[in-house]
């Protein structure tokens, strides 16, 4: 089972809307007892994020691991939305 | 603390009202951002619905973590901070005279001109995943977002708020 992460500045408004969405999400993908979902805030998350397979952030994180987390923004306004699932399945299924 | 797993992230039918308390400005003018956080949070504070230390959180985390939207033509920004600092949840409302430069979520330096703040005064609860899956089904909606930003009276915007299932 994959660990994925959704962090945002405080873990308690744009981290819970993701959270409610990707979780919609793999319920109806049928994905959802491939993943464990955490929600958290960054500042608690940066020194173990080497603990989870998949990372979404609403929030700007630091350079040097910016390639291993997934924009979560599209979730909040629906733009880039199908995209960003597409980039959470494949890491699901890798 | 470890997050919360992913059983114990349910929806609920919260009925947590988010918009009692009338926290609203029509046409609010503002010179620029934090003029804006800081004339929604007073009102905030007045009613008792947050600590004092609410509009220093907002500011701060406002520039560390940046909460502007772009919805195709419209800026939007939900500025919010820690759930210790919040008393009672609440969103406050604020259309803009004219729009003032926040950043967007997820950048340090890319601007959007907001004419919408939603104020998030919120407590780290399962109940407000509903109230906030219905605001951002409103982000989503351009021509709901074009009412608000064109709504002029009370009495509409309480409307609106109703119409999209917030009140």
């Amino acid at each position: 089972m994959k660990k994925l992460l959704i962090m945002c500045g405080t873990g308690v408004a744009t981290s819970t809307i993701v959270t409610g969405k990707v979780k919609s999400w793999l319920e109806a993908n049928g994905l959802q007892n491939n993943v464990k979902l955490y929600q958290s805030k960054i500042s608690e998350e940066l020194s173990r994020l080497d603990d989870y397979d998949i990372i979404v952030s609403t929030t700007l994180v630091p350079d040097n691991v910016k390639s291993r987390i997934i924009d979560g923004v599209p979730l909040l306004t629906g733009m880039g939305k199908e995209e960003m699932f597409e980039k959470i399945k494949a890491q699901i299924l890798a | 603390m470890r997050g919360l797993l992913s059983t114990e992230v349910e929806t609920v039918g919260g009925k947590t009202m988010f918009f009692d308390e009338n926290i609203t400005f029509i046409d609010l003018e503002a010179s620029d951002r934090c003029d804006a956080i800081r004339k929604m949070a007073l009102s905030l504070y007045d009613a008792k619905l947050v600590s004092e230390t609410f509009e220093r959180g907002v500011l701060e985390r406002e520039d560390r973590f940046p909460t502007g939207l772009s919805v195709g033509t419209i800026g939007i920004a939900i500025p919010h901070t820690d759930a210790d600092k919040v008393i009672k949840p609440q969103i406050a409302f604020a259309s803009l005279k004219s729009p003032v430069k926040f950043c967007l979520m997820g950048t340090s330096d890319v601007e959007v001109d907001v004419s919408l703040i939603f104020m998030l005064a919120l407590k780290k609860s399962e109940d407000q995943l509903t109230m906030l899956q219905r605001l951002m089904e409103i982000f989503e909606d351009q021509k709901l977002l074009s009412e608000f930003a064109e709504c002029k009276s009370q009495e509409g915007l309480e409307q609106l708020l109703n119409q999209a299932g917030l009140k």
